[in-house]
This record gives C-alpha cells, sequence and structure tokens, in this order.
C-alpha cells in the first residue's frame, strides 16, 4: 500500500526561528512528488516532520491517517534519504544493506544489487571512505531497494554527475512503475525532474505557497518567442516571468493562459507559443519582485 | 493509481531485531577487549612473576578496562546509532529498550568473564603459592573465594558503565555539546557511586545486602532518563 500524508497548521521552530509556519498540505497516495523550494524555505524541515524525525511545535501531521510520531506500523512504512543518507559509515556497504534487509519489510536485496552494479559501487567498501557524489548514491540505493510505501529523497542528487541522476531518475521510474508508492523528491534541479513528477509543492520563506498538479500548473503559463519588439508588443499588458534575449529574437515567460484571440494575434505577429517549465513558475513564484 | 508494495509478516519484534544487531556489533568487539585483557593479565603475572613477587591480584585490574571500554561502546551506541535506527524505520522506543537490553546482557557477559577470570587466577596462584590480595580501597569482597558478592559488585558495576555510557551518548546527541559536559556529573555519576553505595559509612547500618535495591534503583533511575532523553529526541542533520 501507499500513504498519504496529511499535515494541518504544521509549524515548526529551531528556538526563535520559525522554519515552517502554519502549513496545511496534502499528499496523495500512489504519486510522484515534487517538493520544491529555495534554499532556507523549509523543505528539510517538512521532510524531516513528516518522517518523524523531528516533532512540530504547532500543528498536526498524518501519515497513512495517524501520527507517525514513535509509531511503529507508520515509520516502518516510511524512508527519508537525506543528502548522503542516514547510513552506518563505518561498516560495509554490503553490510548495511544487510542490517537493511532484516529492518526494513520489503527491502529488496536484488534490487539493491542491481543498483549498486548500476552505480559502481564496491558492496565491500565503506561509506566514510566514498566521495559525495558515491555516498549520495548509496542514499539512492537505500531509498528504492526499501521500498518504502512513503519514500522520500530530500537533495538525494548532490554530487552526483549527469550521468549517475538520470540513473537514479530511470530506476526511480522503473521501480515506481512496478511498485507504485508515494514518492516525494525535493531537488533544485527542476529541469531534471520535472517530467516525472505528478503533483507538485512549493515552499516559500516557511509557508506553503503552492500545492498543484504539475500539468495544471503547466498549462498556468505560455512561453512566447519571436521577434524582440513583437514580443514586447504581444507581452505589453501581460505578467512576465521570465525574459531572455539573443540578439533580436526573444522568449518570455507569461503568467495566465491565453485565449484563441489571442493565440491568433501572436501567430498574426510571427510569435511562437509554446508551453511554460516549471523552473521559469518556480522562479518567477519565489523571487521578490516580478521581472516587467 | 493502485498501490502494491505490501509489508510481508515479521518473523521478529523491531526490539529483537534492533538487540540481535547491537549484541553483534558489541559482542565483535567484546571478544577482543576479552582476549585483549587475557593476554595482558597473563603477560603481566609473567613479568612480575621474574621480576618481583606475585602477592596481588593481576586481574582485579581488568574492572577499570570493562567499566570505561564498554562505557564509550555505549556511548557511541546511543549518539552514533540514532540516526540510522530511525532513518531506518524503527522507533526509538525500540531503540531504546534494546540498547537497554543489549547494555545489561553485556553487562552481564563482562561480570561473568571477570568473576571466571578472578577465579581461574585463584586456582593458578593457589597452585603455585602466590597470594591473591584484593588492593581495593573498600571492597564490598575481602577475597575472591566471595564468588556472590564478586558477582553483585562488578555485576552492579559493569551495569551502570553500560546504561550511564549510554545516558551521556544521548545527553550530547539530545543536549549538545555545553550541556552535554555541564551535566557530566549527573550522567556518569552512576558508575562513580553505585559500588561504593555497598560500603560508604554514610549508609550505615544498612547492610551491604540491604543497600543493593538501592543501587539498582539507581540504575533504574539512570536508565529512565536514557528512556525520556531518547524517546524525546529530535533526529539531528547529517553531517556531509
Amino acid at each position: 500500500m501507499s500513504f498519504t500524508v496529511s499535515t494541518r497548521g504544521l509549524t515548526v521552530r529551531y528556538g526563535r526561528t520559525t522554519a515552517l509556519e502554519g502549513v496545511n498540505l496534502e499528499l496523495a497516495a500512489g504519486a510522484i512528488h515534487g517538493l520544491l523550494g529555495r534554499n532556507g524555505s523549509g523543505k528539510t524541515t517538512l521532510l524531516s516532520t513528516i518522517a518523524a524525525f523531528r516533532r512540530p511545535a504547532a500543528g498536526t501531521v498524518l501519515v497513512d491517517g495517524e501520527d507517525p510520531w514513535e509509531n511503529e506500523r507508520v515509520m516502518r512504512g516510511m524512508c527519508l534519504i537525506r543528502e548522503s543518507g542516514d547510513v552506518q559509515v563505518d561498516l560495509r556497504m554490503r553490510d548495511h544493506l544487510g542490517y537493511l534487509a532484516d529492518v526494513r519489510p520489503n527491502f529488496d536485496g536484488d534490487l539493491a544489487g542491481r543498483l549498486m552494479d548500476t552505480f559502481e559501487l564496491d558492496p565491500k567498501r565503506r561509506p566514510s571512505k566514498l566521495s559525495r557524489g558515491k555516498k549520495s548514491a548509496f542514499g539512492a540505493v537505500v531509498g528504492l531497494a526499501s521500498r518504502a510505501e512513503l519514500t522520500i529523497f530530500d537533495e538525494v542528487h548532490l554530487g552526483m554527475d549527469a550521468p549517475s541522476r538520470f540513473a537514479f531518475y530511470d530506476a526511480l521510474l522503473a521501480d515506481y512503475i512496478e511498485h507504485p508508492r508515494t514518492v516525494v523528491l525535493s531537488s533544485h534541479l527542476i529541469d531534471e525532474i520535472q517530467l516525472m513528477l505528478e503533483r507538485v509543492v512549493i515552499l516559500d520563506r516557511g509557508r506553503l505557497l503552492l500545492a498543484d498538479d504539475a500539468e495544471t500548473l503547466r498549462a498556468r503559463g505560455v512561453s512566447v518567442t519571436g521577434p524582440a519588439e513583437a514580443v514586447d508588443r504581444f507581452t505589453e499588458d501581460r505578467t512576465v516571468l521570465r525574459r531572455q534575449q539573443l540578439g533580436g529574437t526573444s522568449q518570455v515567460t507569461v503568467d495566465g493562459g491565453l485565449s484563441a484571440a489571442d493565440r491568433a494575434t501572436a501567430t498574426q505577429l510571427g510569435l511562437e507559443v509554446g508551453p511554460i517549465d516549471l523552473q521559469s513558475l518556480f522562479v518567477h513564484l519565489t523571487e521578490k519582485e516580478v521581472v516587467r | 493509481m493502485s498501490a502494491t508494495t505490501a509489508s510481508p509478516a515479521l518473523r521478529w519484534s523491531t526490539v529483537t531485531l534492533t538487540a540481535r544487531w547491537l549484541l553483534r556489533q558489541h559482542l565483535r568487539i567484546a571478544l577482543w577487549a576479552v582476549a585483549i585483557v587475557l593476554l595482558a593479565v597473563t603477560v603481566a603475572v609473567g613479568l612480575v612473576d621474574r621480576y618481583g613477587s606475585v602477592d596481588i591480584s593481576i586481574v582485579q585490574f581488568a574492572r577499570q578496562g570493562f567499566v570505561w571500554f564498554p562505557f564509550s561502546m555505549a556511548i557511541m551506541m546511543s549518539a552514533g546509532f540514532l540516526n540510522v535506527h530511525v532513518a531506518s524505520g524503527l522507533t526509538r522506543r525500540s531503540l531504546g529498550w534494546a540498547s537497554i537490553a543489549v547494555g545489561l546482557g553485556m553487562a552481564g557477559f563482562y561480570t561473568v568473564v571477570m568473576t571466571a577470570a578472578l577465579q581461574l587466577e585463584r586456582a593458578v596462584y593457589g597452585s603455585r603459592g602466590w597470594a591473591q590480595q584484593i588492593t581495593d580501597n573498600a571492597p564490598v569482597f575481602a577475597d575472591t573465594s566471595q564468588v556472590g558478592w564478586i558477582l553483585v559488585d562488578v555485576g552492579l558495576l559493569f551495569a551502570s558503565a553500560q546504561l550511564s555510557g549510554l545516558l551521556v551518548g544521548i545527553s550530547y546527541y539530545r543536549l549538545g555539546g555545553w550541556w552535554g559536559t555541564l551535566v557530566l556529573p549527573l550522567t556518569v555519576g552512576p558508575v562513580l557511586v553505585v559500588t561504593p553505595l555497598l560500603t560508604t559509612p554514610l549508609l550505615d547500618p544498612l547492610s551491604s545486602l540491604a543497600r543493593v535495591p538501592i543501587a539498582v534503583a539507581l540504575l533504574g533511575l539512570t536508565a529512565a532518563a536514557y528512556l525520556v532523553l531518547l524517546r524525546r529526541s529530535p533526529v539531528r542533520p547529517v553531517a556531509t
């Protein structure tokens, strides 16, 4: 089974610093959720609180309908992989995988072995001796092979090179299709992960900015490309999220959809209209000032 | 989208699973510790016999090794294993009970080893005509024929070392360096007072036997403090 997540008025403080404030969030079961936010927006705090790594100062967290804190059933169904993972660094990786095979109810040793090969990890080595990227790769192995009902990757790709990151995305998708479960991916590499995401949650300065279907978000704006002068004229009264110019050609990302008449006008002006990418929307939504 | 990952029935409770794992780690180190102590005692006795006269127990000094070495192991277990344990989907409660059970089990192991070593030494000394004097300041046992009191004395001491080590570890983990250090008199205290409790004039006229429950209660308090700190402890960020 997959777990749902629900938070109500979730507030987490570190001393006098408020990391999360009044977050109301629903994560549906059996979907891949993207958790996006700038540095210090509260992503890791939110994920740590969901995974019972820490308690909220106020509000509630429910995972599969129950408070996860010290909840044996719920905790066994959650797996939070933070950066380089919480593994026994002075133990050989094969021994740590053996430990997980003992304690993780759905642990797949064969998958772990295949992933170790994919990431070129020597099972006889200790995590403490690995490079940052290899440590992250081992965290990815642990997270995928644990097959927890709620699997959370918090910036697990840090230090991984591009081939390893794409190997991780491929492995995640392949295993998710075979064994659907609730997956939460926190990442700054939005361009890389956006096609995997079914739902997107954006945090900003400790508050929930939005939570919606990835498709709905992508339909929220359009990109307009063409001669700079024509683009400027077309976007005169619209909210521009992002502007790029190369020579006489401009590409702008515009907030809000276009009517059929707008599209016809754009075509008359010789402009190309395309879908928006999540990264542009994210940058716009979390910026202090809108580019005009 | 349908969900398909099903949890198979587990053969072991999480406390048992954790205890098995911790015990494996402890035993691996303990066997080394025992081997080193036995080697050191044998060499020391040989040297003393060669260059002087053997008139005191050498094994009695292993007591400190069996206190502070497991104490440091217990610190590492509570401070270093919490992240791994919770990240593996297990509760702090299961770690608490498992580490206490393993700590007490290891204390029992070291107690048996120490008592057996003293008895072996007694037999060897007896056959050679050497005196096996105990030089402790206020021993609850005067000579090594009092096996029952040896078991009580070192058993309480080794158990306090284990529990105190767990408490020191979780104090540093939970409270940080400053507070962890400031509360050391409280957290290390049980190791320092548990056996003097059996002989201190402060508790006169209570007999040594009547003092044993007080010492056990002190160990109970230590374990309770450890569990309270552990069960409310957030998992600290990963050091990368």
